[in-house]
């Protein structure tokens, strides 16, 4: 008697966890007239033909707990538009958080169907009616395919492919070989449905073609498969991360169409081979959904800032993880590393899922000026944002890190000039100073960048979006294109400054590109000349000793017309030398500053010298650079003058031996000190304008008059001016901000700050320890 | 006790007689005095026009102010107009209680106050001019002497009154009033030469009444003001009432101008202006000469018009010049009579657009005509062009769908064109369908219904909010602001503009009317 309730328990048990699945297809051809999505060169004009039918697929599989849809749709992408039309009209018999919506990519599939006017001009004139009708019919799949559901078993496998895809992006780039096959059989052991998993963008139909429905080589994927499975069988394609991924033409074939066939086929007989290696049983399914917040981005306003992710186990042991958008090849890669290191057999990345964030990168392809990139608004850590959410929804993962939290540091106000030391590694300097500047950085991105593009100062006067109304925002299109114009100084600036950002982006909670622009605030105004907030027109800066053997001192005053208040930060990065930074709380860039070896630079925008380039490299971080690497005044000048692309500044470089004046003109010279003084804009030099000569002939001949050359006597020299005028022909004017002495034989700097009273009063003395003696240093690299 | 006589008690009363009888002489004589000075002090002794200057470009006529100032003040026309501060000003004036009693106000103002202004944007060269009667010359001295808050200004023997501390400053010649905002001006007026006054015909002639205007003015435009490229002076008359408000202009263009648009501005007689098809917007043209010698006449008026235009008629070599080849091939084939209207919108499209549909006496051969040459300018395209030979429809896919797909075809003996094929499509298939009312007449007419054009602008907006492009909204408050914007808008019924040409210039009359107000 227990034996038997034994095996009507086990019976009823089992019978509670059978596999059920269905499968089915709906063609979803939109009408001839319908616009196609994916490039913008058909400027919207609808289809003139169908080469061949577009279709939702489903699998409906059900473990007796845990039921799903997995659907595949020959689209360009799955928007969120769609997605919420599908889920009004999905059958009620698997929960919404359940459904799993794909897109296949193909770029000839139905358009219309996103309201946005930002995307018409890719996806077409909005069709509410075809939105209305491809909903209807994926929801028929669904429908369709649980009609159909029967006792059945899955399996599932990985297999390579060769020479079928490529890195359309670097030609050695990283490519996904994998093919993730999943197979489901009926009771018989018929295949019911085989799913493919394959990395690749379909985009092989151009010219003549560009006007006809198709789904691309998923197309002939399915045709052929589904010839090779026999009748019965579905056959489904969800992409991979194809982000930077495009095929080859593996059978040199000569037309378009013969390419597209040749992937698609080649592609279903390796899947049918591989599926033809897997055993199928019953196996248990599990979905984990969440709808985190996603990182800032800088277009807020048209992006969401949340976003509903999924993952699917089966069995415990095969992993899909569904990406709402385009991920490159490198993170499906290590997302794969991770899933394997936390024990699972297999991984299938998909991307186009659910929603469409448009392209993820890695985040050493965030400086990269390519397409991908441009593409991509979530910032550069977005790839360590999926793998941490991911993880959370993973059976298999452990709990995951605490986040970094470093601690501000304690900010020291005794003096006139507030005082901090930022040490660590690069992420963690910025992090400090994200948390202590938070609303300070958040600021000035409002000030010297969104409100500048926002009032179109930075916008060129023959530019078309000066043409717009007034009434038009343009910076919500124009500042994400500034922002990516902008990103490839980050090459340049180096990765500890990159680091730097991210960590002052992840303190002040601001979408990263909006702090790297504020970082390169300065250059981007001194392109344009706009006499802005930031614009340095008329800073002076002189260095004198009283015997040619005397060590030099060098001041500076610093003006510009914003009005933020000075900071000294003692700035102690991993492996560099140490260094006083003189700037402003929400800048990592260094116009001023002294390292442990006794190098003082100080630079000066001359525009009258030329304009920097958009893409950088940026004067504020060639100097940090300097200071962090260089032992003496050689090498600093040496690391400059190797940026090539500066235009526009005068820098002196001086340590205990002597200084030296880089000017960066058209080209880059180098000026000594030879007697008692040198100046950093020499006033015989024609191209100056007038303010400049005055004020440089003012310092000379104050100098000059010198009874002694001290940091008393030359602060003195940098409080002559007119009072509060706000001649720009005054050593001391209106918008001096702070005047600084740099002793390169004690590594001090000596602050002054406005009296109020038409001077400079002491703003304190800051001295830095002395460093490891000078090694010679190579000058970086130019990216 | 005093004993009296009647002797003596008659000559008492004979003397109290005499007493009330030089009291009441007194009296008398002092009561004539007073009543020849103020006879004599309040006569017209200064004419209005002798503080006028001629040279002033800004004149202004309020004719019966205060019985007009009601009538104003009452109008709907207020509530109507979206709320901003110059609305809020005016209206405050207008119903603000002005604290003296309606007819000493009358007295002082007489029957229509003078405008006068040196430059339309500066409030100090402005000065007021009016007749006061005797009653309000004598108010004015007893306010000015006694009311407090008048302060004399010698002036040098000008003998100004300056009010509340300068903020207004006047002087009173005989029963004339002027005053403005600036010392000088009102100085500069007291002493002008007589052959630098207006002359009494030239401002018996602006005072004149001529219809029931409210206000009537005349505006003579600085070189450095906007349009004085073009326009010499304009005539203005307005009328503001319960229900509506009519302003009337006469344009005299510059004697460049009308040598150049002089083929134009020959006077035409049009009885009737074309009835343009139902919309939001309307316009209707008959200037009695074809449409194509409008276009050549203002080609060649205009910088570099004249090329772009003869540009844009010559056949095109490729798909690029086809659109402008199309609208150059439809102006020159179409007659003097043409109407243009704004049949509704596609936000939907590539791009919002509005949905224009053109229909114009022309020639029935221009569908065929355009339909060869976009055959064979865009031949190959993945997009070819449609040529209807049975319908005499040609259309050309442009880009983006159907409402960005330029088409025309005749019918009925006229040519009907849009940017939109499905509108053309419709006209063809429906038959003309003509906005209600009769039709106007005059050159030019432009009618607009702003609740429906409303509807469309912010349907636009809304999609540009959407995606934060709109300056100072999220898509959220342009979607509340566009609510009361709607309101507003739906609470006017019609603008219509009506235009003509005469020997004078151009006449153009604009009327805005409240929904629900009847017809005129």
């Amino acid at each position: 008697m227990r034996f038997l309730l034994l095996c009507l328990g086990l019976t009823v048990a089992f019978s509670g966890r059978a596999l059920e699945a269905g499968a089915a297809k709906v063609d979803i051809t939109p009408p001839l007239g319908t616009p196609l999505n994916g490039y913008g060169e058909r400027m919207s004009r609808g289809a003139t033909g169908v080469h061949d039918p577009l279709s939702a697929r489903c699998i409906y599989l059900s473990d007796g707990e845990t039921a799903v849809f997995l659907v595949t749709t020959d689209l360009c992408i799955l928007n969120r538009e769609l997605r919420t039309a599908v889920l009004e009209r999905a059958p009620g018999a698997v929960p919404p958080e359940n459904i799993i919506l794909t897109a296949t990519h193909n770029h000839n599939g139905t358009g219309g169907l996103s309201p946005s006017i930002l995307w018409r001009s890719i996806s077409g004139r909005h069709v509410p009616e075809v939105l209305a009708a491809t909903a209807d019919k994926i929801a028929e799949a669904m429908q369709l395919a649980y009609d159909s559901r029967e006792r059945a078993t899955i399996g599932f496998a990985t297999g390579k492919h060769t020479g079928l895809t490529v890195n359309r992006r670097f030609p050695d780039g990283p490519i996904d070989e994998q093919i993730g096959v999943l197979r489901v059989d009926d009771a018989d052991g018929v295949p019911i449905a085989i799913l493919a998993n394959f990395a690749a963008h379909p985009t092989t139909i151009f010219d003549d073609d560009l006007y006809l429905v198709s789904a691309d080589y998923p197309g002939y994927f399915y045709s052929e498969l589904e010839a090779l499975a026999g009748e019965g069988c579905v056959a489904l394609f969800t992409n991979g991360a194809e982000g930077d991924q495009r095929t080859t033409n593996p059978s040199d074939a000569p037309g378009a169409w013969e390419r597209t066939e040749a992937v698609g086929k080649l592609l279903a007989q390796r899947v049918k081979e591989i599926a033809n290696g897997i055993s199928c049983d019953e196996m248990t399914l599990r979905v984990a959904s969440a709808q985190p917040a996603l990182p800032p981005t800088i277009v807020s306003e048209w992006m969401p800032n949340d976003v509903f992710l999924q993952t699917l186990e089966i069995n415990g042991d095969l992993l899909l993880t569904f990406f709402p958008g385009e991920p490159c090849v490198a993170i499906g890669l290590e997302m794969r590393r991770r899933a394997l290191a936390m024990g699972y057999e297999a991984q299938f990345s998909v991307g186009l899922a659910n929603d469409h964030l448009l392209y993820f990168v890695p985040r050493d392809y965030y400086p990269e000026p390519i397409y991908e990139t441009g593409m991509s608004v979530y910032g550069p850590a977005i790839d360590e944002w999926f793998y941490g959410e991911f993880a959370r929804l993973m059976s298999r993962a452990p709990s995951p890190p605490e986040p970094r939290r470093p601690e501000p540091p304690a900010i020291d106000a005794s003096a006139a000039v507030p005082f901090a030391v930022i040490e660590g590694d690069a992420y963690t300097m910025g992090y400090r100073r994200g948390l202590l500047f938070k609303e300070a950085l958040a600021e000035a991105f409002v000030r010297y960048v969104a409100e500048p593009m926002e009032g179109r100062l930075w916008i060129p006067e023959d530019s078309g979006w000066q043409s717009w109304p007034p009434f038009v925002n343009v910076s919500t299109v124009s500042l994400p294109m500034l922002a990516i114009a902008v990103r490839p100084g980050l090459k340049s600036a180096g990765d500890a400054v990159f680091a730097e950002v991210e960590g002052m982006t992840d303190a002040a909670a601001m979408a990263f590109d909006a702090v790297w622009l504020t970082q390169a605030a300065q250059s981007l105004e001194a392109r344009g000349d706009i006499g802005g907030a930031l614009a340095l027109p008329f800073c002076t800066v002189f260095t004198a000793r009283d015997a040619d053997d005397a060590a030099p001192i060098v001041a500076r005053t610093f003006d510009w017309t914003a009005d933020d208040a000075p900071y000294v930060f003692e700035v102690r990065p991993e492996g560099k030398r140490a260094f006083l930074q003189v700037g402003f709380p929400w800048a990592a860039g260094v116009l001023t500053g002294i390292n442990d070896a006794g190098v003082a630079v100080a630079a000066e925008r001359i525009p009258t010298l030329g304009a920097p380039a958009l893409a950088g490299p940026y004067i504020e971080f060639a100097v940090r650079a300097a200071l962090e690497d260089a032992g003496n005044r050689a090498e600093a000048a040496a690391l400059l003058q190797a940026r090539e692309g500066l235009r526009g500044y005068a820098v002196t470089v001086a340590d205990p031996t002597g200084a030296d004046v880089v000017t960066f003109g058209e080209i880059v010279s180098v000026r000594p000190l030879e007697d008692q003084t040198l100046l950093n804009a020499d006033p015989d030099n024609a191209s100056l304008d007038a303010a400049t000569v005055a004020r440089y002939e003012r310092a000379a001949y104050l100098l000059d008059d010198l009874p002694e050359v001290n940091a008393e006597n030359l602060a003195a020299v940098l409080s002559d001016g007119r009072g509060e005028s706000s001649e720009r022909d005054a050593i001391f004017n209106a918008h001096t901000r702070f005047g600084a002495v740099l002793e390169p034989a004690s590594r001090t700097v000596r602050m002054h700050v406005p009296d109020g009273q038409g001077g400079l009063r002491d703003g304190g003395v800051f001295t830095l320890e002395p460093g490891a003696p000078a090694t010679p240093v190579e000058p970086a690299a130019q990216p | 006790m005093r004993y009296i006589s009647r002797v003596e008690m008659y000559k008492n009363r004979q003397a109290g007689r005499a007493f009330r009888r030089r009291v009441r002489n007194t009296i008398l004589i002092v009561a004539a005095v007073a009543l020849v000075y103020g006879w004599w002090s309040t006569r017209d002794t200064t004419p209005r026009w002798e503080v006028i200057a001629k040279a002033k470009p800004v004149s202004l006529v309020i004719q019966d102010p205060l019985d007009r100032r009601a009538r104003m003040a009452e109008s709907a026309l207020w509530n109507a107009l979206p709320p901003n501060p110059f609305v809020a000003r005016a209206q405050t004036l207008l119903a603000a209680d002005p604290g003296l009693p309606h007819w000493l106000l009358r007295n002082v103002l007489g029957s229509a106050v003078y405008l006068t202004a040196g430059d339309w944007n500066d409030p100090e060269s402005a000065l007021a001019v009016t007749r006061m009667t005797r009653v309000g010359v004598l108010a004015e001295r007893v306010w000015s002497r006694f009311g407090g808050g008048v302060e004399r200004d010698e002036a040098g023997g000008l003998e100004l009154r300056s009010v509340e501390d300068g903020a207004f400053y006047y002087a009173v010649r005989g029963r004339t009033l002027v005053g403005g905002l600036s010392r000088q001006t009102l100085i500069a007026a007291l002493t002008l030469a007589p052959e630098e006054a207006v002359s009494p015909e030239q401002f018996a002639e602006a005072l004149g009444q001529r219809g029931a205007e409210d206000v009537r003015g005349n505006i003579v435009l600085d070189p450095s003001q906007p349009g004085a490229e073009y326009i010499r002076a304009v005539a203005f008359a307005a009328r503001l009432d319960d229900q509506d408000a009519k302003i009337r202009w006469r344009i005299q263009l510059q004697p460049d101008v009308e040598r150049r648009l002089g083929a134009l501005l020959q006077p035409a007689s049009v009885d009737e202006l074309p009835r343009p098809p139902a919309g939001p917007v309307r316009i209707a043209l008959n200037l009695g000469v074809p449409l194509g010698r409008v276009a050549d006449v203002l080609a060649a008026a205009s910088e570099n018009g004249e090329s772009v235009w003869q540009t844009w008629r010559r056949a095109p070599e490729d798909a690029d010049g086809l659109v402008p080849h199309m609208i150059a091939r439809l102006v020159d084939a179409s007659g003097p009579a043409v109407a243009l209207s704004v049949v509704g919108a596609d936000l939907d499209e590539m791009i919002p657009v509005p949905l224009l549909l053109w229909v114009a006496e022309g020639d029935p051969a221009l569908p065929r005509e355009v339909g060869d040459i976009l055959a064979a300018a865009s031949a190959g395209a993945l997009h070819p062009p449609v040529v209807d030979a049975a319908r005499n429809l040609a259309a050309y896919p442009y880009m983006g769908g159907p409402s960005l797909t330029p088409a025309i075809a005749a019918y009925r003996g006229a040519i009907v064109a849009s940017n939109s094929l499905p509108a053309v499509e419709n006209y063809i298939a429906q038959g003309p369908a003509p906005a209600a009312g009769p039709a106007m007449a005059g050159h030019l007419s432009v009618e607009v219904e702003p609740g429906p054009l409303a509807d469309i602008l912010l349907g636009a907006g809304q999609l540009f909010a959407d995606v934060g492009a709109i300056r100072g909204h999220t898509a959220e408050s342009f979607a509340q602001a566009a609510v009361r914007w709607r309101a507003q808008a739906q609470a006017f019924g019609t603008a219509t503009l009506t235009g003509a040409v005469n020997d004078n210039g151009l006449d153009l009359e604009l009327t805005v009317r409240l929904a629900g107000a009847p017809a005129p």
